[in-house]
């Protein structure tokens, strides 16, 4: 039975005291940020900010599609692919190799206690503890990869390639390094051992690995670097602002000049690159799960073997030339980043690292970076406290069971109209939630700009939309995986009381770990911001590594 | 709903036009596969029917095409007077409302507690805004107490299903039945995931409900032995046609072995042959 406080008439407290909690976060939140609403409350302001805005949705009518911006508007997004595809495959290679070292399996074995334990010599006592050693070292090393958001390592990186697509390579390379290499170690640690005995019992570890563990491990693997590939696409076009090159610098410079029609023909060129990056990998990792099924199924199992087997050249193939072409590309980019390179004074680099590893941890600088630390984790409460709100509310428009399928448990035949009107419903919101997460949260930044200036609100509005999109599409996707048989015995009503009174029941578990990956992932595109100028760590960032003090290194 | 004659012409027999059911010359396919094969019967308001067969005979589908989850590929079914075919919007709403269906399991949501699962039988009476606004502050907890008291569950009011046994969830089911107040119940086999014992007990609280209230009642068995006291007739379906109706007094041991065929050694009958 449960023991848990009751209130009157034995009502559960619980909920409710949770709820209150929450509240109070919030309202901590909102209290914790420097809210500057004069733009909102200043009848004059107001309209400065107003005719901005018209100027702005004007714009819109009126793309500028003269043949300059549209070749511009081309090259640039070419540009940040590149960028992107550069750096995921230079983080996956890299990502790789740290992982190796920071997989147990790969560096220590199953069981190898055990075998230490039993030889018991001293030599092999210490190799063992070396590979501990080195284990621990490159779990640390991934973590510290991983921490620093992206744009944070372009920023740090500027120096030594200047501005332009090497850094942001680099820049993306090092944080998608962090990121897989994680993930792939894990993935392989978490093979259960007696998979893959029948490999272990014959060879060494590194055997072990690529003929027992990887080929188990390789979908999941595969899927997880489809996925980041697609961020990267996004991330590459917002490193630009910094001096990563691409679209984001661009817009960036257009938005500062106040060239609203170029801004709308890049808007354009940015959304419909990671739309399409977007629908893309959908397709992709579709395919992989279809041929997957298919597989199992035993549908002509050897000749489907073959295809396989020619399929992955192939794609081997088109990833090559890809790359190859990226690198055509960035040629001139690449040129002069290696001229660079000859002409920078090591000593003065050298300085600057070793300031980096004498981080000032005076007290002072202690309690500054701790309390603008406060900053980017109110802005991630707040903001993905709206982008659930907005992603929940777009889930039922988008819901594909909810809405094209649901005589599967209503029995209705709802008719021709209202079907059109239900796949418009779909239509609609998913490519409401494809346009939110298109724009990644700095071009957000931007436009928001228009309306409440550089500030906190501008921050964390753009910050909840670009994340609503992301999380409505997993969202959804946990609801459409509801089989439509377990809805019918609690369909009594309407689609959506089912909705509320059993699919929300039942994804709420996944929704809220979904929730809580991006509020990990909203602290730090809180300080991203910060860099622009919302405030908060970023803010202290530019100016102080400017000076080239580098006690930013505390900040981590 | 209208009642303009007094009685209609249904498969050749004269049939009150209120019966809860009629079922005329029903089909229904699957993709290729013919799952109901012309099947005609009607239940009268406030008659208990046990519906049995052998499994893959289409009882399943025979339900769920009573409860508008499903439109007939040919034939009429009428539920409560309505041609669930023609049926959408509002006034499918309003038929769904008046009939209670019991599924074998997940019936419940593990996720809602008890109070919750039980007032999803409400929702139908309490209208959008106070069906959410339950969700947050329990609506009619008074009456939902009252139903769980009636299955011997009130404790648990506050308690989530994942923490009661099979029996006890159907029961928690049978209470949302209670609240909904339905004119009809079904019931697809809703005893097949318990122990004999048990399984009595939920059959016998379904009939003796539907008594109390005068509602329809149309339960699907899986085996004999559940089969209580108060059903007033038996439809026994085979391979999706229907093989034998009448009064439980009337059932012969050679008609069961001819209904379910080879799964007959299964069905435990020593002895326990229904006696009215």
């Amino acid at each position: 039975m449960n023991h848990s406080r009751r209130g009157s008439g034995g009502r559960p407290l619980r909920p409710y005291i949770s709820g209150l909690v929450v509240v109070l976060v919030i309202a901590g939140a909102v209290g914790a940020l420097d809210w500057d609403l004069s733009v909102l409350l200043d009848a004059e302001s107001r309209t400065q900010a107003a005719l901005r805005v018209s100027r702005f949705v004007g714009a819109f009518g009126a793309p500028d599609l003269s043949n300059e911006a549209l070749l511009q508007g081309a090259s640039l997004s070419v540009q940040t692919l590149s960028v992107a595809l550069l750096g995921s495959a230079l983080g996956i290679v890299m990502g790789y190799v740290l992982a190796l070292g920071a997989s147990r399996i790969v560096m220590v074995g199953s069981d190898t206690t055990r075998r230490v334990a039993r030889t018991g010599s001293l030599l092999n006592l210490a190799s063992h503890l070396a590979r501990r050693v080195a284990l621990e070292g490159c779990r640390m090393l991934l973590d510290t990869l991983r921490g620093v958001p992206d744009f944070a390592w372009a920023v740090l990186i500027l120096t030594i390639p200047g501005p332009g697509p090497v850094t942001g390579m680099l820049a993306l390379g090092l944080s998608v390094a962090g990121m897989l290499g994680k993930v792939y170690s894990e993935l392989w640690d978490s093979v259960d051992p007696q998979r893959y005995a029948a490999v272990s019992q014959q060879g060494g570890r590194l055997i072990t690995l690529f003929y027992g563990v990887q080929p188990l491990s390789g979908r999941s693997m595969l899927s997880y670097t489809l996925m980041r590939t697609e961020c990267c696409v996004r991330n590459a076009s917002v490193i630009g602002v910094v001096g990563g090159g691409g679209l984001g610098g661009q817009l960036f410079d257009e938005f500062a000049f106040g060239n609203y029609e170029r801004v709308v023909t890049l808007l354009i060129f940015l959304l419909l690159l990671t739309g399409g990056v977007d629908l893309l990998s959908n397709w992709l990792r579709y395919r992989l799960r279809a041929e997957h099924t298919g597989s199992r199924m035993g549908v002509q199992r050897a000749a489907g073997l073959r295809i396989g087997a020619l399929r992955r050249l192939e794609v081997l193939g088109i990833v090559l030339v890809a790359l190859a072409g990226s690198l055509w590309w960035l040629r001139d980019g690449l040129a002069r980043s290696l001229s660079e390179l000859q002409r920078i004074e090591w000593t003065w680099i050298g300085e600057q690292v070793g300031e980096l590893l004498r981080p000032d941890l005076s007290p002072g600088t202690l309690a500054e970076a701790s309390l603008s630390a406060v900053v980017p984790v109110a802005m991630g409460i707040l903001s993905t406290v709206g982008a659930c709100l907005i992603a929940a509310a777009l889930v039922f428009p988008s819901s594909i069971l909810f809405q094209r399928h649901a005589h599967l448990f209503t029995g209705e035949d709802p008719g021709r109209a209202r079907r059109m009107i239900r796949i418009g419903s779909v239509v609609v919101a998913r490519g409401t939630a494809l346009v939110l997460r298109g724009m990644p949260d700095v071009a957000w930044v931007l436009l928001l700009a228009s309306f409440f200036r550089l500030g906190v609100l501008a921050g964390v509005a753009a910050i909840a939309l670009h994340s609503s999109g992301v999380l409505a599409r997993v969202f959804v996707e946990v609801v459409d995986n509801i089989p439509a048989r377990r809805l019918e015995p609690l369909h009594i009503v309407s689609r959506t009381l089912t909705f509320v009174y059993a699919a929300l029941p039942i994804a709420g578990r996944d929704w809220r770990t979904y929730g809580l990956f991006q509020f990990e992932s909203n602290v730090r595109a809180g300080v991203v911001l910060g860099i622009v100028g919302v405030g908060g760590w970023g803010t202290r960032f530019t100016p102080v590594l400017a000076i080239g003090t580098c006690r930013v290194r505390v900040h981590f | 709903m209208s009642r303009q004659e007094n009685c209609e012409l249904v498969g050749g027999a004269q049939i009150p036009s209120d019966a809860a059911v009629v079922l005329d010359k029903v089909c229904h396919r699957f993709g290729a596969s013919q799952v109901l094969r012309d099947v005609s019967f009607s239940i009268a308001r406030g008659e208990r029917v046990a519906l049995l067969g052998p499994s893959g005979a289409g009882k399943t589908t025979l339900l769920r095409l009573i409860a508008a989850a499903l439109p007939p590929t040919e034939g009429v079914v009428r539920t409560l007077g309505q041609d669930t075919a023609t049926l959408s919007g509002r006034q499918l709403r309003r038929l769904r409302r008046r009939v209670g269906f019991l599924h074998q399991s997940d019936n419940l949501v593990p996720q809602l507690r008890v109070v919750h699962n039980v007032g999803l039988g409400r929702v139908g009476h309490w209208g959008r805004i106070r069906a959410l606004w339950s969700l947050v502050w329990p609506q009619d907890v008074d009456r939902i107490r009252a139903a769980l008291d009636q299955v011997e569950l009130a404790d648990r009011l506050w308690d989530y299903p994942d923490t009661l046994s099979g029996g006890e969830q159907q029961r928690v089911a049978i209470a949302r039945l209670l609240v909904q107040e339905p004119a009809l119940v079904l019931a697809d086999e809703p005893a097949s995931a318990l122990d004999v014992r048990l399984g009595r007990d939920v059959v016998t609280r379904l009939t003796t409900s539907s008594l109390a209230r005068r509602s329809g009642l149309l339960v699907s068995l899986h085996t004999l032995e559940l089969l209580g006291p108060h059903f007033d007739r038996i439809v026994a379906l085979r391979g999706g046609e229907l093989a034998w109706q009448g009064e439980p007094s009337q059932l012969q041991r050679s008609t069961l072995a001819d209904i379910y065929g080879t799964e007959y050694r299964g069905l435990n009958l020593s002895g326990s042959t229904p006696t009215p």
